[in-house]
């Protein structure tokens, strides 16, 4: 991430503080930190912030051990830091009133929280009773404003992409009768790291035969039967950058399941359905879900209701990607959250291909000014050339 | 609601990891612990509890869910759609690899999940936390996987005295049961594998992805699940940013290289810190290295059933006094199961730590000297408290390593 761009999002956030009559704005998910101060943090469970004073210079507050990271990677100037047997959140408290000090005269200080985001709870309550603070909720335009479009990365993009087609690539060659999913997992970890891959958001993803039906299946010591389909994932990373892929295929040696071959062709079709969704102006999480899922539930009867009921999302939209925060929000019906040029959005369909198995597919775009753009993932056919 | 059978422990290729004993042990000594605190139920939303009292394992940690567990013994779990994926009768299904000990499983709508929990809360509470009437419920305010929203719900809809109680179930977890100590030790013996291998991809000229690389592929060779923090290789000054992910930099001659591994099995981490040199070693690389030995023996001499954390810590300090303004972070912290961001538990060696060692407890004892010269001199390695003598989980070499 650039620090022009940080710049820019920061003066967006600064706005809105202006705005919300809000003395400081902190940010604390982990990808909102990346984003506003090129400081990537890797302890994520060390109290970490950036500040944004109203009318002053934003400020990194971060865990001691972390301070020498953090003063090399960011662009920011004032990195301040906390120690093992201190008070982190007085600390904190301290480093807000201080921030706030120019505009905020006698009050208390003005302080917007993603109340619902990367702090638990107990150190929000902690925060809200230090002296001298009001927390206030900070919405979702603060997080909007924090995300890093898809063309200022474009380059890690691609080498996020490259990493996960390679992993694909080695799971659908270690997929055969006999393989332990952890064995097929193996390979694609080793063709994954060997093509420059970074710690994922989401682990390497295998499931076979029934366990097909877990979205995020983490991998087993269960052996693939021949004809049994195989569901692959990768949330292939570079530098935070996430660009996944996936598929499903079927273990040799056995024919195939009843309805996989018509499973794939549903995911196809229900992707290309997606990627079309997506070329429309104004389109929302909830279109893109509701075009995948009417080819989906216009194929199987008895999915139509279940989709309804539980809402199950097809996909993802993808900021900067960090182990328990992978993604910004999923695409499922109802999701009002707009698709903008920048994003970068997964699309992750699921069909069942026979009784006891489903197929699955993942495949990530760059949402552009022009249209979508493929990144990552091996579609079966050419879903430029396929119509819902 | 349904009500599923229990069934045997998570299966891997070696045979059951845990008995049913097991977990009937830590059902009944959490719920004592809860007790002990005079609570009459405790809403839990950390993952890491989740799977220590059932065996379950959620694949997706970002879909939330409420698990309450009252004075009976019997987990009741509440959780989005995202975690039940064969729909509510199936955290007992052998599908996932594992069955899980959850007497009732509800699926429940992200909006839901709290109103299903106060239900079953009101409803097993025996009309104590409804109107009129005062229970005491702890919740788990002090990791992820509760929101603030989320419990200011539950704290509306069932009247009650809310407690945050996050300490009850982690200070249980810090004693590791037989059963616990012995996957730890697989871990730990892992862990050493693909520490060998890392350090025999560290020459001049290799890149920092290329040697990690061998560690990654030992790692998933045996099986190991994805470690809840991330391998780390820093070559020079990279080294002296302490927690480095490896990058594209060629390893140069003089450089210290800071490494480490984890390995996971069952979601029991297990961690292996190295710092290795590649010649020549200058004679400050040896001095910071023989202090950061002499501190790691020095800990561990003082890990004995009734010492206090903070003597480890102290002990260690002592002897990195010639680099006291180099010393960044506390001596250790207690690991066992654990999902992403956390590798440690509560408990850190940590000067001040009134809390006493006791036997089945495990510590990354790691102490280092990170800056002087820019670089981290680090040695780690994963110590179970017992009876007796402590005893190193790992078996790989804690002399100098020189490559």
């Amino acid at each position: 991430v650039s620090s022009a761009g940080g710049s820019r999002r920061e003066a967006r956030i600064r706005q809105w503080a202006q705005d919300h009559d809000v003395d400081v704005v902190m940010c604390a998910e982990p990808a909102e930190i990346l984003a506003l101060s090129g400081f990537d943090p890797v302890g994520t469970f060390y109290l970490t912030a950036v500040l944004i004073p109203r009318a002053d210079a934003a400020q990194l507050f971060t865990f001691r051990a972390e301070a020498d990271m953090a003063r090399h990677q960011s662009w920011l100037r004032d990195v301040l830091f906390w120690s093992h047997g201190e008070n982190a959140v007085g600390r904190l408290a301290d480093a807000i009133r201080a921030a706030a000090r120019p505009v905020a005269g006698g009050r208390a200080v003005r302080v917007a929280v993603a109340l619902d985001g990367w702090l638990p709870v107990s150190k929000l309550r902690e925060l809200a009773a230090c002296d001298g603070l009001e927390l206030v909720a900070a919405d979702h335009e603060v997080q909007d404003a924090a995300v890093v479009s898809a063309g200022e990365r474009r380059e890690v993009l691609r080498r996020a992409a490259a990493a996960s087609n390679a992993a694909i690539a080695a799971g659908c060659s270690a997929v055969r009768d006999g393989a332990l999913e952890t064995e097929i997992a193996a390979a694609m970890v080793g063709a994954y790291r060997a093509a420059g891959g970074d710690e994922p958001g989401r682990p390497i993803s295998v499931a076979s035969g029934p366990r097909t039906a877990l979205a995020h299946a983490i991998p087993a010591p269960r052996r693939v039967m021949a004809g049994e389909q195989v569901a692959l994932r990768c949330w292939g990373t570079f530098q935070r950058s996430a660009a996944p892929a996936g598929r499903t295929v079927v273990a040799l040696g056995a024919a195939a399941p009843a309805g996989a071959t018509r499973a794939g062709d549903v995911l196809d079709i229900a992707l290309a359905a997606g990627v079309e969704a997506l070329r429309s102006e104004c389109v929302a999480a909830h279109d893109v879900a509701q075009a995948m899922l009417a080819v989906i539930t216009g194929s199987s009867a008895s999915l139509a209701a279940a989709a309804q009921a539980r809402q199950l999302p097809v996909g993802e939209v993808v900021g900067l990607s960090y182990p328990r925060h992978p993604s910004r929000f999923a695409l499922r019906l109802g999701q009002p959250e707009p698709i903008r040029p920048g994003d970068v959005i997964v699309l992750a369909p699921a069909f069942p291909g026979a009784t006891d198995g489903w197929a699955r597919g993942c495949v990530t775009y760059a949402v552009t000014e022009t249209g979508p753009e493929a990144l990552a993932g091996l579609p079966g056919r050419d879903l430029a050339g396929a119509a819902p | 609601m349904t009500r599923g059978p229990a069934g045997p422990g998570r299966h891997d290729a070696d045979g059951a990891m845990f008995s049913e004993a097991e977990f009937a042990r830590r059902r009944h000594d959490a719920v004592s612990a809860v007790r002990e605190y005079q609570l009459d139920a405790l809403v839990i939303s950390s993952h890491e509890h989740l799977t220590y009292l059932t065996g379950y394992e959620p694949p997706d940690l970002t879909a939330p869910f409420l698990l309450t567990l009252t004075r009976d013994e019997q987990p009741r779990l509440h959780a989005a759609p995202e975690l039940l994926p064969w729909g509510s009768a199936d955290l007992t299904s052998p599908l996932g690899a594992w069955r899980a000990r959850i007497a009732e499983v509800e699926e429940s709508g992200r909006v839901g999940l709290a109103a299903a929990a106060a239900r079953t809360l009101r409803r097993e509470l025996g009309g104590r936390g409804g109107a009129g009437a005062r229970a005491r419920i702890g919740f788990e305010g002090g990791w992820h996987g509760l929101s603030w929203s989320r419990q200011a719900q539950l704290q509306q809809l069932v009247e009650a005295t809310w407690v945050e109680a996050t300490h009850i179930l982690t200070a249980e977890r810090l004693r590791k049961s037989d059963e616990e100590i012995a996957v730890m030790a697989r871990a730990a013996a892992v862990a050493d594998r693909a520490m060998e291998a890392t350090v025999s991809g560290i020459t001049a000229g290799a890149r920092e992805k290329d040697a990690a690389l061998r560690g990654y592929d030992a790692l998933a060779a045996a099986g190991s699940e994805y470690p809840s923090f991330p391998a780390l290789l820093g070559t020079g000054p990279r080294s002296g940013l302490y927690h480095p992910l490896p990058t594209e930099r060629v390893i140069t001659p003089g450089d210290a290289v800071e490494i480490e591994m984890t390995a996971v099995f069952a979601r029991y981490n297990s961690n292996i810190v190295r710092t290795v040199f590649v010649p020549p070693v200058a004679r400050e690389q040896r001095q910071a290295w023989d202090c950061v030995r002499a501190a790691f023996d020095a800990a561990l001499r003082q890990m004995r059933p009734g010492q206090t954390a903070g003597a480890v810590d102290d002990a260690s300090r002592a002897a990195r006094a010639p680099y006291a303004r180099h010393i960044p972070s506390r001596t250790g912290y207690s690991v066992g199961l654990s999902y992403p961001p956390f590798l440690m538990q509560p408990l850190s060696l940590l000067t001040g730590e009134p809390a006493r060692l006791e036997p089945g407890m495990v510590f990354s004892l790691e102490p280092s000297v990170a800056g002087a010269r820019g670089e981290t001199v680090i040695l780690g390695c994963n110590v179970l408290v017992t009876e007796n003598e402590p005893r190193v989980l790992n078996a790989f070499t804690r002399e100098m390593l020189i490559r």
